[in-house]
């Protein structure tokens, strides 16, 4: 049969977001992807290179709209440990909350979308009526539906009154009794599971081989979870393991994305059950002395890295930001490698791909 | 925890049959390593073997006369492992890792992009991030095109 080769996107009705994949298709099979980025790109890495720490901080923030406490934490992180500076304990703690409630409306918004790309609207409606719920903790707490600005260098920017803890115990409480029902929608619901069952197979091998991160290489049994293996903040402190599922397909992917929401919940209510009390913020000096750093966190699409090399001045010399979808499209093409041109619209959205943050 | 920072450096000195030039601490539990150019393909192999399985990302970064590269691999537990080489801004060729290592494909092509270095042996060269229509032969995250952005921008207010 005569190969055809197409394009999906970067203007595309089945992808969302503007990224480009020439698909070359023998019949229905899928036997070649090429990707091409950069439609979204911002050169914030770059960016950062004239403006001070302060200010790189709320521009890397701006990479994600989905995940943006993650990029603006890590950021700190990483200068924080350029100036040798030791976070307060409730600030640490207070990191963790808003981390977790992040990504818990990250994994219910994908949930919305995987559901939505399968043809399932009632389904999407509903978890994305539901979202609503934490997205109003979040402003609660930070002001912000998105671009929370929580964290700052040296500690968080807010601090959490026992009225807003009762709050979000509450709400908590209805996330919870959703997420149950979610769980059973996602897990015997026939007409969903015939569209995600055996689709976009990744071996645990080939996550290993491409590299792949978060629920996407978890969901092919490799329990490599950054909050875990390399704890930063409080986490130290919480007793959790990583969670995993062998099915390595789509499936696979739900599965793992709806019990991590069931633990960020767990981990919400032990920090509000936990939280120390104290200050929330050290001093930092505009000034960061010589030197480079590394700092990794476990975002909702897997580990965020930063690189910062510090010259002395009150500006970065180099920022190197690498998100998690960019390290999980060499697995989005080996899944989409044999694989229904029907089926692509759901494989690719399986990663929870955000082009904003591959491209930055 | 599993290994001191101290017990890595002095385990990988003793397994790995090349030439180190120089290791040092980063932050808590990173250890970067400097090798020469010309074996980072083994280099990055013998890290794999080792059990530093994933490679995170690469870094690539202009210190005017050199650029560097950073290979940044982690394990299942710290410390992680950067493999540091230079390699000259004027000629910048270095082998790729990508055959060995699949997971580099895409973090060669955007440094290919910003820097112009050229990976040899990449199987899928080619633009990543820039435009199609981005002029030949310029880098954006190069010292002279970050120096020439600054000015345009002071003139511009």
């Amino acid at each position: 049969m005569a190969k055809i080769t197409f394009p999906i996107g970067p203007q595309h009705p089945a992808l969302k977001e503007p990224e480009s994949f020439k698909i070359t298709a023998e019949g229905e099979c899928v036997v070649d992807v090429d990707i091409r980025l950069g439609y979204v790109h911002r050169s914030i890495e770059a960016a950062c290179l004239a403006r001070n720490y302060v200010q790189g901080q709320y521009v890397c923030e701006r990479i994600c709209g989905i995940c943006s406490h993650i990029h603006s934490n890590t950021f700190a992180r990483a200068v924080e440990d350029l100036l040798q500076l030791e976070v307060p304990a409730r600030a640490k703690y207070l990191r963790v909350l808003v981390a977790e409630l992040e990504r818990i409306h990250s994994h219910l918004l994908w949930l919305g979308v995987a559901a939505h790309e399968v043809g399932f609207d009632t389904l999407f409606m509903y978890v994305w009526r539901d979202r609503e719920v934490v997205q109003d903790l979040l402003e609660m707490i930070t002001g912000n539906r998105v671009h929370y600005g929580f964290t700052t260098i040296g500690g968080t920017k807010f601090d959490l009154t026992p009225q807003m803890a009762d709050k979000c115990t509450e709400g908590l409480m209805v996330l919870r009794e959703r997420t149950e029902y979610y769980k059973q929608v996602a897990t015997t619901e026939s007409s969903f599971l015939k569209r995600v069952e055996g689709v976009g197979v990744l071996t645990e091998q080939q996550a290993r081989e491409l590299g792949a991160v978060g629920p996407t290489a978890r969901a092919s049994n490799v329990p490599y979870d950054a909050r875990w293996v390399f704890p930063y903040d409080a986490y130290p402190e919480l007793d959790y393991q990583p969670i995993t599922s062998d099915l390595g397909d789509v499936l696979g992917r739900t599965i793992v994305r709806v019990l991590e929401t069931f633990q960020a919940i767990d981990i919400c209510e032990e920090v509000l059950r936990r939280l120390p009390e104290g200050d929330i913020q050290v001093r930092a000096k505009p000034r960061v002395p010589e030197g480079e750093t590394v700092a990794r966190c476990e975002a909702p699409r897997g580990e965020v890295f930063y690189y910062i090399r510090s010259n002395g001045t009150d500006k970065p010399a180099r920022v190197k930001v690498r998100t998690p979808s960019l390290a999980n499209w060499p697995a989005t093409i080996a899944m989409l490698e044999g694989a229904y041109v029907a089926d692509a619209p759901i494989i690719i959205a399986s990663i929870d791909p955000c082009m904003s943050c591959t491209d930055r | 925890m599993a290994e001191t920072v101290e017990q890595t450096i002095e385990k990988l000195r003793q397994n790995y049959p090349g030439e180190i030039l120089e290791t040092k601490q980063v932050g808590l539990h990173e250890v970067f390593v400097t090798v020469p150019a010309t074996y980072i393909v083994a280099f990055c192999k013998f890290l794999i073997e080792q059990g530093w399985w994933h490679l995170t990302t690469i870094t690539g970064q202009d210190l005017g006369e050199s650029i560097q590269l950073l290979y940044h691999f982690n394990g299942d537990e710290p410390p992680c492992i950067t493999a540091v080489t230079e390699i000259a801004t004027d000629d910048p060729k270095i082998a790729s890792i990508t055959p060995d290592v699949p997971a580099a494909t895409m973090y060669e092509r955007e440094i290919n992009d910003l820097l112009g270095v050229v990976f040899e042996g990449h199987p899928r060269p080619g633009r990543l991030v820039l435009p199609d229509d981005w002029p030949e032969g310029v880098y954006p995250l190069r010292l002279d095109e970050i120096q020439k952005r600054a000015e345009r921008d002071s003139e511009n207010g």
